[in-house]
Parts: C-alpha cells; structure tokens; sequence
C-alpha cells in the first residue's frame, strides 16, 4: 500500500504515530484524530434541508424547554468551509421573557473541511468575545455531531455583506476583494482598530477558554504547539512531500520566538472575514473564529499582508496591504489603535509561519477533502487549492530573506 | 481519434454554458457558484492538458537535479545515508527515459524521490551540513514552484500575473 494510500485509510498505528511525533493542544488534538478516525468512511452526500431543520430543533430543545418554532430555513453561501442554513426562531428568547422571531444561522461541518476544527472551541470564543468587538451572538453548540449529521453551532443572523454588493467579483473567496476608495478608509480604520481590541485581550480571556490551551510570556512552547499542528496536518492530508516543507518546518522550530504578550489570535484575519453595513461603513461582526488561539499578535498582521489579500490602489502605483493600507501606514496604524508594537523580526517569523500554514491548507488538505469527496463544494476547495503555489512561491522568498 | 478529449471538453462546456446555466435559478447560490466554477475548471482543463506530460516531467528532471546537488551539500557529513536517495534518482532516470511512461509513473516517481529527499534534510538537521543541505533545497525550489505557479495562472490567484513566465515557456 502506499503512503498516499495510508492517509486515505490509516491505520490506528498511522494515526498514533502522527500524534506522538506532533504534539498539539488537546482540542486540536481531538478534533485531528476524529477526522482521521473518519477518514475512510464515507464523503459527503447532499443533506435535505428539512433534515436539518429536525437536526437543528433537536438541538435547541436539547438545553431550551420553552415553547419554539423554526422558520423559513434557506441555504446560506459564503466561505469553503462549513455548511450553514439561514432561518428564523420564533421563541421567547434568551430570557424567556417575550414573544419574538429572531434571524439565526446554523454553522455545520462537512465530513471534512479545508480547516478541521473544533465547534466547541468557536463558541466558547464567540461567548468570550462578546462587548469587545463586534461578534455575533452564540446561542447553543453540538461538538460532537449527537442533534445533527456533524458537529455544529447556531448563532444569531447578522445584517450585512463581506464584500461590496456592486464589486464584480469572480473569486469565490475574500481572496483578491477590493473595497473601492470610498468604502477603504473607513472598513481599514475599524478593522485595524478591532484587531488592536482583542490583541489586548488574551491574558485576561484566558480563564474563560476552557478548550484552549494556555499561553505565556516568555516561553515559545505554544508557538511550538502551532507549528506541529500544521505539520501534523500536513502529514495526515498530502498528496505528496515537498522538500522545501521540510526546510521551512525546521527552520520555524529552530527560530521559534517565545510570547512578549499573550494575545487573542482570529487566525484568519483579513479582509472578507467580517460583515458590515454599506450605508454606514459600519462592522457589524467578525466572521471565522475557528482558527483562533492564544498566541502571537503578529501572526495575525502576517497573515493579512499575505500575498493573496494584497492589491495595487487605483493608480496602479502603491501596493495596499489586506486591500487596506501601504504597509508601513498599515503597521504604524496598527501601532496607534492598539497601542502594541510591531517588532519587524518577530513580523518576519510570523510571515514564515503564516505562509507554512496556508501551504498546509491549499496544497495539503484541499487536495485531501476534494479527493476524498468530503465536502459540500469539493469544486471550490479544488479550485482554491491552487492559489497554494502563489502561497508556496511567498513561502520560499520569505525563507530567502531568512537564511 | 474522434471525439478527441479536446473535443469532448469543449462540447461539455458549451453544453454546460449555453443549455445549463441560464436554466439555473440564480438565487440558488450555491448551484450558481459551483456550476460556473465547473465550467471554469473544466476550461482550465481543456486548456492545460496538453501540457500534463512536460509538465510531470520538467518537474521530474527538477527533483532529480535537487538530489544530485544534495550530494555535494552534505559532504561535510558522512553520518548520511544515500542509497534510498540514489535508488529514487536511478528510478526516476529510468521512468524519464521510458517512452511508455505516462504522467503518472513519472509523478510517481517524482513522488518516490521526494520522499527520499526529505529524509535526507530530516537526518541532516543539527548536523554539520545542515546549512548547505537547506540552501540546496531553497535554490533548487524557485524553478518548480514558478512552473506550479504558471501551471495555476487561469485560477486568477496571482496578484501580478504578469510576474509569472507562460507555461509554455517553462515546460
């Protein structure tokens, strides 16, 4: 058999022997082995919404005992990742003191997705995160998939879009979004803001984070923890190695910078993973928390200044950093509302780490769940694969800078 | 041979854009967006076929020139064992000289020689040619990954396209 075989069938000992070589937290550890546990069942086959619909009220008279009643269930697009239904709760709501119908959204797993994480992990973030920037409010979880097909949670519609409705847009991602020079300043001067707010946070949240495992000051075991969290899944869903992988997992091992300050990271911060409202300007929630973890504060600017995210300004003259800023207006921007320093090595660490990651992700998993048939919209998770070799050709340059 | 694949791809995707998509109902997102990116990747398809085999081997002949240049990077240490490496490389010599290969015994084999590769860079990791061995790796990188990046050009992920070479040119 071969190795490819392997990860498309592992066997106990495969999956033990990953876990031993790759230590990582224990929900991440949880939801990896799941997912490997899983590997050779099934893929994924069309679930009628009405399904979910009985999925999804099992799941609220699970904790709720008042009287309830869904309605007007729809499908929702929006991301490669996770499956979700639209609909309206006519309930009593939270406190069970008024009669009143309230816009949801059910955010369901496929069988596996291009970022295998945790239901449980999201929602207790989301709870947390509520009254420091704008969220959307959580209302009950399923981690083990008991109510639905697959682990899930329902949180409360909100208004807005993630992209201008008038951008002509062809991707099917936020990769590559232009907000136009009228919405640009005032989405940049938010987000940036948003993101120095729960950067602050992290220490002080950390009691609340059950599922997370804790972060320090002065130690880098958690950016450890990190990398071997992607190498591990590097290993579980590639088609194939690459050498340049090996070179770039050692050298973030090798330089691994401990914590000068232990942040709330989103861990898909960018452009397109917030909603806001095109009459005022105005961010009305921060979408896809499922990466998040406590961590370094630059692996979150990182992340947004890659490539991808990136575009020319209208003058075909200056290069805007997430669709946003120049880069150094960007960072100084950053410094200012945050009031937290961007330390340029530690910068450069993380764009190594970031682009490490994305290649996990695009060449690695996105060839694992289309092959495998797993997911809702294998067309797209095949389709986004390959901005991975962009992603590859940023991994290498940044390595150039390095050694 | 008729109908060639060439053929057939573009009936399907003639039938796919003129008969199929206006029958779709375009409030039904989900159905819109992944049959236009169908279509999409079925023209991609249609487009980089023939040039699958010079592909497979350009990339073949890259990994081969790599795992002779690890030789000489890891002079410095004689703890390394290459005889699964030189087997790989012998194997994939053999595949590229085959006429009767097709794409997928030579990816194979390219597939069998990375392996081999980075077991090397593993073992050699805090030994003495451990600095050469990634510089090796690093330079011999920039070449496959511009062709992948080519390769990918229709997906419209590129920033800068005009950044990237033509595939015709680096196959």
């Amino acid at each position: 058999m071969s190795s490819a075989d392997l990860r498309q069938t592992p066997t106990p000992s495969f999956i033990a022997d990953i876990r031993r070589r790759f230590p990582v937290e224990r929900e991440i550890d949880r939801v990896l082995t799941r997912k490997m546990e899983r590997r050779s069942g099934p893929g994924y086959r069309p679930i009628p919404l009405d399904k979910l619909v009985v999925g999804t009220t099992a799941l609220i008279a699970r904790s709720y005992d008042g009287d309830f009643n869904l309605q007007k269930a729809r499908w929702l697009t929006g991301g490669a990742s996770k499956i979700q239904m639209a609909f309206d709760l006519e309930w009593d709501g939270p406190d069970r003191d008024k009669r009143q119908v309230t816009p949801m959204v059910l955010r369901m797993e496929p069988p596996e997705s291009v970022v295998e994480t945790s239901r449980a992990r999201e929602f207790e973030l989301l709870h947390a995160l509520q009254g420091i920037v704008p969220v959307p409010p959580c209302y009950w979880v399923d981690p083990e998939g008991e109510s639905l097909p697959h682990p899930a949670l329902i949180y409360g519609f909100v208004d807005g879009v993630t992209k201008p409705t008038k951008l002509n847009s062809k991707q099917v991602t936020g990769i590559g979004l232009n907000y136009g020079p009228e919405l640009r300043p005032k989405l940049a001067a938010q987000f940036l803001e948003h993101v120095g707010r729960f950067h602050s946070q992290g220490a002080e949240l950390q009691a609340k984070l059950r599922t997370f495992d804790s972060a320090a000051v002065g130690s880098n075991s958690s950016v450890i923890r990190q990398i071997n969290w992607w190498r591990r899944v590097w290993e579980e869903d590639r088609k194939e190695d690459e050498s340049l992988m090996e070179v770039a997992y050692n050298w973030l091992i090798r330089n691994a910078p401990p914590l000068d300050h232990v942040s709330i990271v989103h861990g898909d911060c960018r452009g397109g993973n917030f909603l806001f409202t095109e009459h005022d300007a105005k961010i009305t929630a921060w979408l896809d928390w499922e990466l998040a973890l406590l961590g370094d504060r630059h692996q979150d600017l990182a992340w947004s200044m890659m490539n991808p995210y990136r575009h020319m300004s209208e003058d075909g003259k200056t290069e805007l950093v997430n669709g946003f800023l120049p880069m150094d207006e960007y960072l100084a921007t950053y410094e200012k509302m945050s009031g937290l320093s961007v330390d340029p090595k530690r910068l450069t660490y993380y764009r190594m780490l970031c682009s490490y990651i994305a290649v996990v992700i695009c060449l690695g998993t996105g060839y694992r769940v289309a092959h495998a048939g797993k997911s809702h919209q294998d067309v797209v998770v095949a389709w986004l694969a390959m901005v991975g070799h962009n992603l590859f050709g940023q991994l290498c340059s940044t390595l150039e800078e390095v050694m | 041979m008729v109908p060639d694949l060439d053929l057939q791809l573009q009936v399907a995707i003639k039938a796919l854009t003129d008969a199929v998509a206006p029958a779709v109902d375009p409030s039904d997102k989900v159905a819109f967006e992944q049959l236009h990116l169908a279509i999409a990747t079925f023209s991609m398809v249609r487009d980089r076929l023939p040039f699958a085999r010079r592909y497979a081997r350009r990339q073949l002949e890259d990994a081969i020139e790599l795992a002779h240049a690890l030789h000489s990077a890891a002079q410095a240490d004689s703890t390394l064992a290459f005889a699964a490496l030189d087997r790989s490389a012998a194997a994939a010599r053999m595949a590229l000289a085959d006429a009767e290969s097709d794409t997928h015994d030579i990816e194979a084999a390219q597939d069998k020689l990375t392996d081999a590769t980075v077991a090397i860079i593993a073992a050699a990791q805090n030994g003495p040619a451990s600095g050469a061995i990634d510089i090796a790796v690093l330079q011999a990188s920039a070449q496959p990954i511009e062709r992948g990046r080519a390769w990918c050009l229709p997906s419209g992920f590129e920033p800068n396209p005009n950044a990237i070479r033509a595939l015709a040119d680096l196959v």
